[in-house]
């Protein structure tokens, strides 16, 4: 949507960011504020790795960037650097139904899945992003070589997460 | 005859061609692509909701097409209806008409205040059943505010010290801010009322390509809460029920209702006392536009 103020948009990230740092993300396995105070349209994202999952024991950082008529239509979600993962373009951008308005994905892989609406939060995605690391969804691959990988040789792929979580953390 | 350096071709006489039978129903991906382009087409220069355009405009564009709509246009402008309002044809003109000609017809009440308290009261008993839906308050309150900012501003003037004016409030629904946040507010009120009365809809809910039977939760957040889809008879039924508004649909079709040429309309009431008069819109296929009634603002004959 061109045009118009984004008075919305700042309102809603405001309150969205209150609640985060007033609450707390469940279990503490995040958390999301703007990079800086005077640009609500970029944050950062700081998220744990899952337990019981080759991600677990890592902290990941994720850029998130929002349309201006927010949350009409969803942000972006990019890991910097990126995760080795079925449903993480090489590029670290995400790539997860929750994040799709509906009618944006014609093949209808993801119908019956949750997509994007207004009544999403930042809290809502980052939570499904949460569970797609630990349960990758083959359907709608975004590193078709992590998904043979994943698909074939899960033991590989879980060798190759965990050792990325520990060159991250420097051991 | 034979050409050198091309492979042989069976000859079997002319190519036969597959007909398309522009009746057979598409395939999911090629509406999907009709949908597309036509939501590309119709955004560029078109405003949100226009000005009010004489009946006469209406006609012209059917004048060298169907007969049975140029009729039917015919018995709108004698029988009292002056005009169109266009809105946008982005999936969302059901809720923007909707919402648009009912505070219009709060500002052309007889007893103002009367029909925006009526309102008012009707949208306050809205906030639980959204909350009650499992929306948090963080996800609708500014829509809401928006909504009823602009409903007040009949009756209290804002900040600037102004009433609102049909001007106004025009100009407030092609503000794509303001216009898009109250087509929201009406989508997610309009799936709450649906998810607290499952029994009354369950049995309606088809998936309007498909057609389907779809779940309920399902079929609220695909086609009901996302922006961008359109209205069906559900969605009509729960809105007037939650804002507690009459309104009556005039069906230009191109059918024969009886008498060639008549419109049938399609009523939905919900308001016992209604401190304002029915809100009218008119359905072409797939479109929803607002009917006006004479005398009510200057037409727009420029365009």
């Amino acid at each position: 949507m061109a045009g118009g103020s984004s008075r919305t948009a700042v309102n809603r990230l405001m309150k969205e960011y209150k609640q985060l740092t007033s609450q707390g993300a469940p279990d503490g396995m995040f958390t999301a504020g703007p990079v800086t105070e005077s640009d609500m349209f970029t944050w950062e994202a700081l998220i744990m790795g899952p337990k019981d999952t080759p991600f677990e024991g890592g902290v990941f950082s994720a850029k998130l960037t929002f349309p201006h008529d927010y949350p009409l239509s969803p942000f972006k979600m990019k890991f910097e650097p990126p995760l080795f993962h079925p449903n993480i373009y090489p590029d670290g951008n995400v790539c997860i139904s929750i994040l799709h308005a509906p009618g944006d994905d014609p093949t209808m892989y993801e119908s019956a899945s949750e997509r994007w609406s207004p009544v999403q939060s930042v809290e809502k995605v980052i939570l499904s992003v949460i569970s797609m690391l630990a349960e990758p969804n083959l359907e709608s691959g975004a590193n078709i070589d992590c998904c043979k990988l994943y698909r074939d040789n899960k033991l590989e792929y879980e060798r190759i997460v965990r050792q990325s979580v520990k060159e991250q953390l420097g051991l | 005859m034979k050409t050198t350096g091309l492979p042989d071709v069976e000859d079997g006489g002319p190519p036969q061609y597959a007909t398309t039978n522009d009746f057979e129903p598409l395939t999911p991906i090629q509406s999907f692509e009709m949908n597309q382009s036509l939501l590309e087409d119709a955004i560029p220069d078109r405003p949100l909701i226009a000005p009010l355009a004489p009946m006469a405009v209406l006609r012209a564009e059917y004048e060298g097409g169907s007969q049975v709509f140029v009729k039917q246009i015919d018995w709108l402008t004698e029988h009292g209806y002056a005009g169109i309002r266009r809105t946008r044809g982005d999936g969302d003109c059901f809720y923007r008409s909707l919402a648009f000609a009912w505070i219009e017809r709060m500002l052309q009440a007889k007893d103002a205040p009367l029909a925006v308290t009526s309102a008012i009261s009707a949208l306050e008993a809205s906030q639980p059943l959204l909350e009650a839906a499992g929306f948090q308050p963080l996800v609708f309150e500014d829509f809401y505010d928006c909504l009823v900012a602009l409903i007040k501003q009949i009756i209290a003037p804002s900040g600037d010290g102004r009433l609102l004016t049909p001007a106004t409030l025009l100009e407030a629904f092609n503000s794509p801010e303001t216009s898009n946040s109250i087509v929201v507010y009406l989508r997610l009120l309009t799936s709450a009322q649906i998810r607290a009365d499952p029994d009354a809809y369950a049995g309606f809910l088809m998936h309007p390509e498909i057609g389907e039977p779809m779940e309920l939760r399902d079929f609220c957040e695909s086609f009901v809460e996302a922006v961008g889809k359109e209205a069906d008879h559900v969605q009509m039924t729960a809105l007037t029920r939650a804002l507690r508004v009459n309104i009556k649909v005039a069906y230009l079709d191109g059918h024969v209702h009886g008498h060639e040429g008549n419109v049938s309309f399609v009523e939905f009431n919900d308001a016992e006392e209604a401190a304002i008069d029915p809100v009218i819109l008119l359905y072409r296929p797939g479109h929803y536009d607002v009917l006006g009634q004479r005398s009510e603002e200057p037409l727009d004959v420029g365009l």
